[in-house]
């Protein structure tokens, strides 16, 4: 059966998916823990700054 | 000794209640009145909504944990504020009715020097046919028990599912002006992640329903973020993550009815549609909890205290005026009442002055829009910024020096899939201001560096620190006032 092509004005056609990279950076342990610590210290910013 | 009221212990009502506990509880009267005996910490609902946590790991009893820092604890509801007194009373007082078991139905008058209205919203349901839990077909997330249901209902699905049968699932807003989107928005997809669990997703339409003009505006007027080398709209941060899991998203929609299994909505482009659905989560919009106002005489003074939408005037400029014109300087700072110099309103129980996202109507002339949020970490910070300001009053100060206004202050929001520390990739969001700032930030009215998105599995570890650190802090334990709000 040949392959029907995929329809292409649809909603989910638009926004950027992850590739098989990204995807595997966002679980990767290493890479996650340096995150963890640069979101935490943007979030500390933040709260700080929102202390007036 | 001053006497200090404060009505509601959500998460700024406590906040006030803890601070002021600790600086002046030993010199001063502090009382708390809720109709809830216990605290809950409402962001983890999502997952009690999911099957992912008990009730009691988000909740906890407020009374002794109000005894270790002298505050008095009364568990009622606030029905009508006295500020210049009455009859019987020389000082300003609130009248409380009590949810207390013990003392269900009874009525008691309680004096104050210092009022903090901290009642948070109603969760105005029947704003919506059929919209709810309790009268009508909907599921909720706002409350534990809400949320408990939720996930009867949701298991209930999946088990049917696995015989099987095709679901479709509806989660979002419950009406044309509804805020807490990102609540809905983490529900989704810890929906889909219990789906993808049992093996059962391939079986589920799952669908967004919101009154957002576009994906990711949260009713702050969307945000930009730098991602990738461009700087970017969070719609396409957002709608990426939709279709990275295979949802379908329908925005700018008003639902106006729910009928069991069809949700019937209304679009801006005056459209009307039916959505049929086997399980639903739609936030309801808030209003005010309804508190009436009274003068010496007994007059209705309701007007003169509250926005017709029930929530308390503050130091906020309410004139109105078109979008182009609204600015930071509208929202409040001090959360004082104008007329009323020893009463605050924080939280979500203050009136803001205007949305901050664009306010968009239908041809038929029904909003559809976000109203602004307040929940979260905005509360906290408006809760210990009127702490302080009343700690020097009562210190002799005549100004309020400490200010927490929504044009000066960041938010973030941490969209869980699931509760794994391994497999998972949450969405961290920040933004600061959450009012946009123009003046400070001419192009997208937002620090660029402090309003960012990103997913990962670091937004697990962050959703699981935030919720183990601020039921710590909320508990009163060793060292909560050195933990950040």
């Amino acid at each position: 059966m040949p392959a029907k092509n995929k329809e292409p004005y649809q909603q989910a056609y638009y926004p950027p998916v992850p590739t098989g990279f990204t995807r595997y950076m966002r679980q990767s342990i290493p890479w996650q823990f340096i995150r963890f610590w640069i979101i935490n210290f943007k979030i500390f910013k933040l709260l700080v700054k929102s202390h007036n | 000794m001053a006497r200090i009221l404060i009505l509601g212990a959500g998460i700024s009502g406590h906040t006030t209640a803890r601070y002021l506990g600790k600086w002046v509880g030993k010199q001063h009267q502090i009382t708390v009145v809720s109709p809830n005996s216990k605290w809950n910490w409402i962001p983890s609902n999502i997952w009690v909504g999911v099957g992912e946590m008990t009730e009691r790991q988000v909740t906890f009893e407020l009374a002794p944990v109000y005894k270790k820092i002298n505050v008095g604890f009364r568990q009622a509801r606030a029905v009508s504020v006295h500020p210049d007194g009455g009859a019987g009373h020389e000082s300003p007082f609130v009248t409380i009715e009590y949810t207390d078991p013990t003392r269900l139905g009874q009525s008691d008058e309680i004096e104050y020097d210092y009022l903090v209205n901290a009642t948070g919203p109603k969760l105005n349901f029947d704003a919506t046919p059929g919209l709810g839990p309790d009268k009508g077909y909907t599921m909720s997330v706002c409350t534990p028990s809400h949320a408990l249901e939720a996930n009867e209902q949701l298991q209930k699905c999946v088990q049917e599912m696995k015989a099987g049968a095709r679901k479709t699932f509806v989660i979002g807003t419950g009406h044309g002006m509804c805020t807490c989107q990102g609540a809905a928005f983490e529900y989704i997809y810890n929906v889909d992640h219990v789906l993808r669990g049992a093996g059962v997703r391939h079986l589920a339409r799952v669908v967004w329903i919101s009154n957002e003009y576009e994906l990711g505006d949260f009713g702050m007027g969307g945000v930009h973020i730098t991602r990738g080398g461009y700087l970017t709209n969070g719609k396409v941060f957002a709608e990426s993550l939709m279709v990275e899991r295979g949802l379908e998203w329908i925005t700018r929609a008003a639902v106006t009815k729910v009928e069991p299994g069809k949700i019937h909505y209304e679009q801006l482009d005056g459209s009307v549609h039916e959505l049929e659905f086997d399980f639903s989560m739609l936030i309801p919009p808030f209003s005010g909890v309804g508190l009436k106002a009274y003068d010496k005489s007994g007059s209705d003074i309701t007007e003169q205290l509250f926005a017709p939408n029930g929530f308390m005037k503050v130091d906020a400029d309410y004139n109105p005026k078109p979008f182009e014109e609204w600015s930071k300087a509208d929202w409040p700072k001090t959360y004082q009442t104008p007329k009323y110099k020893n009463i605050f309103a924080i939280g979500i129980a203050f009136a803001p002055p205007h949305p901050i996202s664009k306010v968009m109507k239908s041809p038929s002339g029904l909003q559809i829009s976000p109203t602004p949020p307040r929940t979260g970490m905005p509360s906290a910070t408006i809760g210990k910024a009127v702490a302080e300001n009343i700690r020097d009053l009562l210190n002799g100060a005549t100004t309020l020096s400490h200010t927490a206004s929504m044009g000066e202050m960041g938010a973030a929001c941490v969209a869980s899939t699931g509760m794994d520390l391994f497999k998972g990739t949450a969405a961290t969001m920040t933004v600061f201001p959450v009012v946009p700032d123009y003046e400070t930030y001419p192009e997208y009215g937002r620090d660029m560096d402090l309003t960012f998105g990103e997913i990962g599995l670091a937004g697990h570890w962050m959703k699981y620190l935030l919720h183990h650190v601020f039921i710590y802090q909320a508990k009163l334990r060793p060292g909560w006032s050195v933990l950040p709000d």
